[in-house]
């Protein structure tokens, strides 16, 4: 049996190989699947619909796998950008692969009392977080879940949203100081660029 | 507040669930998708008889080759006539979709609220609520309903003969019926829908705004981006092809979002 060794591919290569071996696209699911899933779960607050609506991004990845734009031959910004617009409207993405997700009834994962402690302080630290962003609008918020806490650089958030970099210089500026006019404090991100 | 507090934690995935999902996954993409399901039907120009046999659905006609010539990514004005034909058309196929067996959809439209033109193409929005939308231009026509059967038609006026259609499939119009109204300064999607019919892709997009929004940008994956219309506290655009829409942007009384 041929074994495939993808450690030493880029997500280019993971992509052009997908359309032939399934493995590969199982790749890309194994090195992305957290980063995800946390945008899913910021978006959702839930992590059960959180962890499903990770699967869905994935399928619709493959769905629509001719216009991946990667950026420098990276998957994860499109794949971010999938999640930010599939995990907004979770209710109808997950209606929309209610097919696919019923295959998977029987093989989820039971979660332990960790887990659940796990969920609790995530959902707690959300809701936190939440307060203090409530007045930004979605563009906004776009940037707070891409730019500041996923880390993206401003040129994978343009691929991400679909926009000119120069628009995303303008909205983290226009975030950044209505975070810190409402937070009294600069230290609002962890952003790479 | 510092950095930890700004980045909120996330339940953590474990090795065997990216495993499990893993698996899932290659089986699903493995698997060929499930052929939609349509049936067509010809009848005489004068006949009424449709055949609308599933509960859901589907859309648009047969767009021609080359796809929605003439289509504009901004609003233009109606030309003569243009609008008159499409509000008849769009009564007739409500009708018709209202006499179809098995339909529950009514045969009077609610109130139009929206009316968004593109070159040939007319897009009317009937009610607010869970609206009804048709979409003509070019000699096709289409009518959607949210919860109801839906038909697309297409007219033949050469050979006097009109084709109903009714599809299903994943592709379908889908409502979020649970979405609030928006913001005084933002947009809420309630519809957006991609469907292909001939191997042509059409997406349409529609929704509320709140008060103080005077236009909408629609902004697409691809980084193209459609001018909405904007009209009774909704707005609609449409484009051809498949390509999402990654945002809404709005221009408002105070300045853009």
């Amino acid at each position: 049996m041929f074994v495939r060794n993808y450690n030493d591919l880029d997500d280019a290569d993971l992509w052009e190989l997908s359309s032939t071996d399934h493995e590969a696209f199982g790749e890309i699911f194994r090195r992305h699947a957290r980063a995800v899933f946390a945008i899913c779960y910021w978006r959702t607050g839930d992590a059960a619909m959180a962890e499903d609506v990770t699967s869905v991004v994935f399928l619709e990845a493959w769905k629509r796998r001719d216009m991946v734009v990667l950026e420098q031959r990276s998957a994860l910004p499109w794949l971010l950008g999938v999640a930010n617009h599939s995990s907004r409207n979770a209710t109808r993405s997950l209606r929309r692969y209610s097919q696919a997700l019923k295959r998977l009834d029987g093989h989820r994962n039971l979660h332990n009392d960790d887990d659940m402690i796990d969920r609790l302080d995530a959902e707690i630290s959300l809701n936190m977080v939440n307060e203090a962003a409530r007045d930004l609008t979605e563009p906004e918020r776009e940037i707070v879940l891409l730019v500041f806490w996923s880390g993206l650089s401003y040129e994978a958030a343009a691929v991400a949203l679909g926009v000119p970099v120069g628009t995303i210089r303008s909205r983290v500026s226009r975030t950044r100081r209505k975070l810190q006019l409402r937070l009294g404090d600069n230290r609002v991100t962890k952003e790479t660029s | 507040m510092n950095e930890d507090l700004l980045t909120p934690g996330v339940p953590e995935l474990s090795d065997e669930w990216i495993a499990l999902r893993t698996q899932h996954l290659m089986e699903e993409v493995a698997t060929p998708s499930p052929r939609r399901k349509r049936r067509f039907v010809l009848t005489g120009a004068s006949g009424g008889a449709v055949a609308v046999a599933a509960t859901l659905v589907g859309l648009l006609g047969p767009w021609s080759t080359p796809a929605f010539a003439g289509w504009s990514s901004q609003p233009t004005s109606p030309s003569s006539g243009q609008l008159s034909t499409a509000e008849a058309a769009c009564s007739t196929l409500a009708t018709n979709l209202a006499d179809a067996p098995g339909s529950t959809a009514p045969a009077t439209l609610p109130p139009e609220s929206l009316i968004d033109v593109r070159g040939p193409y007319t897009l009317l929005v009937y009610g607010s609520t869970s609206p009804t939308i048709c979409v003509l231009g070019n000699g096709y026509s289409s009518l959607h309903e949210a919860g109801q059967a839906a038909i697309g038609m297409s007219s033949a006026p050469n050979d006097g003969n009109t084709v109903v259609h009714q599809s299903t499939g994943s592709d379908s119009f889908t409502t979020d019926p649970s979405s609030t109204p928006p913001a005084p300064d933002a947009a809420a999607i309630d519809i957006n829908n991609t469907t292909v019919d001939n191997g042509q892709y059409f997406s349409l997009i529609e929704g509320q705004v709140g008060s103080q929004v005077t236009g909408a940008t629609v902004v697409l994956s691809d980084g193209s981006s459609v001018e909405a219309t904007v009209s009774n506290g909704l707005f609609a655009a449409w484009w051809p092809g498949q390509v999402t829409e990654s945002s809404v942007q709005v221009t408002t009384t105070t300045g853009t979002n």
